[in-house]
């Protein structure tokens, strides 16, 4: 983020918008993850708002090339430039922007609505991607059998190898993932999210999204009839949580955002008229058939809110059976360390 | 009810923006409360304030204070539209998302701060052993919070100008915000001005020897009369003398010195009990005393 600054005291000459410009990313089919996914569906959703031209380049390792270590990010010419937040600043340096038509105090609000989405949706989704060990199990992850050989079959369904580790060779991708997963840990323990339970999480994101209704109200966009980046960046998250699969809570996070009829439709309003897609968000046929088969087991949205509850209390669980069973492992190979020095000694 | 806080200095309610905020909205809510000032947050089993107390209820979870207060009807936000509501949670993110790591920046992680002004102060104002340990910990605390918001965390000059950079963003877009207004939303303080005002009065009030950001916030006439305005309604009797002052540059060389004797004697002592014990679970003390 950082580097922003850097750019703008490098920054003297405003050319116009070059040709070629990359965009770099994940693997969106196997490789990308929830909140990455979001933010980069944001990014070219603000771009395609900008008609702005990019050429969309997917990488496995897009996430250490970038220059603060977030995807994605953009090439243009001798700048790398990441994230929403840098990127908007950038364009803007090129004199192209969606928010010339706001007003001081709109802007600041602009900016206050910006901070929500970030603080509240970002670490929802991390939390959901990396705390919850149903959704590293299932959808995260790829296949298992590297593991079979590494730990027994009960370790193997608590440790987890999500989606990130599907495009490295064998031993790296349990280290990499391993060393990402405490990384996110340590960053959503200091946020104060990693004590909270699946519930929570269900609550904090449904406390934004009734925010963000009442600022919608009936208006087509956050700003009047033109979009803002603020467009852009709702419509990465809410899309990206309504289309994927996340089995926490069957799949409650899209049903919770469900709830809210202006997002969906926000959403959906963007997705034909900017990206130029139509996707069946509502997915009504699905959504009655599941309606039917869940309405015995889920009477109301009370009982469904206590079930999270246990699986949130058990996700904590799991999580610190896995640091023990990683420190015993550390223990033994210590041992056995310990024990080779001595024979060698005595040798 | 009873809320247990940090001391107050330098004109502060409190030296902590948590206990600030905590004690501003119980004040602007008209909670009976009962304040205990404290200076050492680990003899009341946490690690740190405010720790909310009524009946059997014990915590220093702000939501969890703030929702439970709401239960029992004290809030600030009844008057409010719903449109307003979502303004005020919106504008709380803000707050949380960048002055919040402004003020840990200015207060822990800068050096300068860190070693002139905040560990003298901690070091003065709480007991003994745990002086030398509190800052530690809470500054270790402060540099994985910017290091989870800001990955590139390494560069100081450039962490600078960064935050130097954020502030301004945030001081304008919070002026537009209030504008001429008292409070803002109308004649009555929120929650979101306890907040800011939780935020802000630290940044102008303490002597901080590193201070581009409080001078800049000097230069925001609206804040700063915003603050001096809550500071007139709710704490008109609140002392503005200094009582745990840091000392003058000589005093802090000449307390120096001692503490760095006696941190070689402790490490004197360690190293040889240190050995000491090696010999003992060797079976070669005998051999070390017949030897001489």
């Amino acid at each position: 983020m950082a580097l922003i600054d850097k750019i703008q005291y490098h920054f003297e000459a405003q050319e116009p918008w070059p040709k070629g410009v990359k965009l770099f990313q994940p693997y969106e089919v196997e490789q990308i993850l929830l909140p990455h996914n979001a933010n980069c569906l944001a990014v070219q959703a603000f771009l395609r708002m900008c008609n702005l031209d990019v050429q969309i380049e997917q990488r496995p390792n897009a996430e250490f090339m970038s220059p603060t270590g977030k995807v994605p990010f953009i090439k243009c010419g001798a700048f790398l430039v990441a994230e929403l937040e840098g990127i908007v600043t950038f364009v803007g340096q090129k004199g192209i922007t969606l928010t010339e038509h706001l007003d001081s105090e709109q802007t600041a609000d602009l900016r206050a609505y910006l901070a929500l989405i970030n603080n509240v949706l970002g670490p929802a989704e991390n939390y959901v991607c990396w705390c919850d060990s149903e959704t590293l199990i299932n959808n995260v992850l790829g296949p298992a059998e590297n593991y079979v050989c590494w730990c027994d079959s009960e370790t193997y369904r608590e440790v987890t190898k999500p989606r990130n580790g599907s495009v490295y060779p064998w031993p790296l991708n349990l280290i990499q993932t391993w060393s990402k997963r405490s990384k996110q840990i340590k960053a959503l323990k200091t946020l104060g999210w990693y004590e909270k339970s699946l519930y929570e999480v269900f609550q904090e994101v449904e406390t934004c999204c009734q925010a963000l209704t009442d600022r919608l109200e009936n208006n087509t966009y956050f700003f009047g009839t033109k979009f803002t980046e603020l467009d852009a960046l709702l419509y990465g998250h809410v899309y990206t949580l309504l289309t994927t699969r996340i089995p926490a809570g069957h799949n409650n996070f899209a049903q919770i955002i469900r709830k809210f009829d202006r997002l969906v439709k926000h959403c959906k309003r963007i997705d034909s008229q900017v990206m130029g897609r139509e996707t069946d968000l509502i997915q009504s046929e699905w959504l009655q058939a599941s309606k039917a088969d869940l309405t015995p087991a889920f009477k109301t949205y009370e009982e469904d809110m206590e079930k999270y509850k246990k699986i949130g209390h058990d996700t904590i669980g799991d999580i610190e059976k896995e640091t023990d069973w990683l420190w015993k492992n550390i223990k033994k190979l210590g041992m056995i360390l310990l024990a080779i020095l001595k024979r060698k000694q005595i040798g | 009810m009873e809320l247990t806080i940090w001391e107050g200095d330098y004109g502060l309610p409190s030296i902590c923006p948590d206990c600030i905020y905590m004690m501003l909205y119980t004040k602007i809510a008209k909670v009976p409360i009962v304040y205990k000032h404290r200076n050492n947050p680990y003899w009341d089993m946490g690690e740190s304030f405010p720790i909310f107390k009524h009946g059997g209820i014990y915590t220093s979870n702000i939501q969890l204070i703030i929702g439970y207060l709401r239960i029992k009807r004290y809030g600030t936000e009844f008057g409010l539209s719903s449109k307003q509501c979502s303004q005020s949670y919106a504008f709380s993110s803000l707050v949380e998302n960048s002055l919040r790591p402004i003020l840990e920046y200015v207060w822990w992680v800068d050096h300068r701060n860190y070693e002139q002004f905040t560990k003298p102060w901690f070091v003065k104002a709480m007991p003994m052993p745990v002086n030398y340990l509190y800052p530690r910990c809470r500054r270790q605390r402060a540099v994985a919070l910017l290091a989870s918001l800001f990955s590139e965390c390494e560069n100081q000059d450039l962490l600078a100008s960064f935050m130097f950079n954020m502030a301004e963003k945030c001081f304008a877009t919070l002026k537009v915000r209030l504008g001429t207004a008292n409070y803002f939303y109308g004649a009555v303080p929120t929650s979101l001005d306890a907040m800011i005002y939780a935020y802000l009065a630290p940044l102008m009030k303490l002597p901080f020897p590193s201070n581009e950001i409080s001078r800049l916030l000097n230069t925001y006439k609206e804040l700063v009369d915003f603050i001096r305005r809550i500071d007139a309604e709710y704490y008109p009797d609140l002392k503005k003398e200094v009582r745990f002052a840091v000392g003058e540059e000589k005093d802090n060389s000449t307390e120096a010195s001692p503490l760095s004797v006696r941190a070689k004697l402790a490490a004197l002592i360690f190293a040889v009990s240190a050995m000491l014990l090696y010999a003992s679970t060797h079976k070669a003390l005998p051999k070390l005393f017949i030897f001489y």
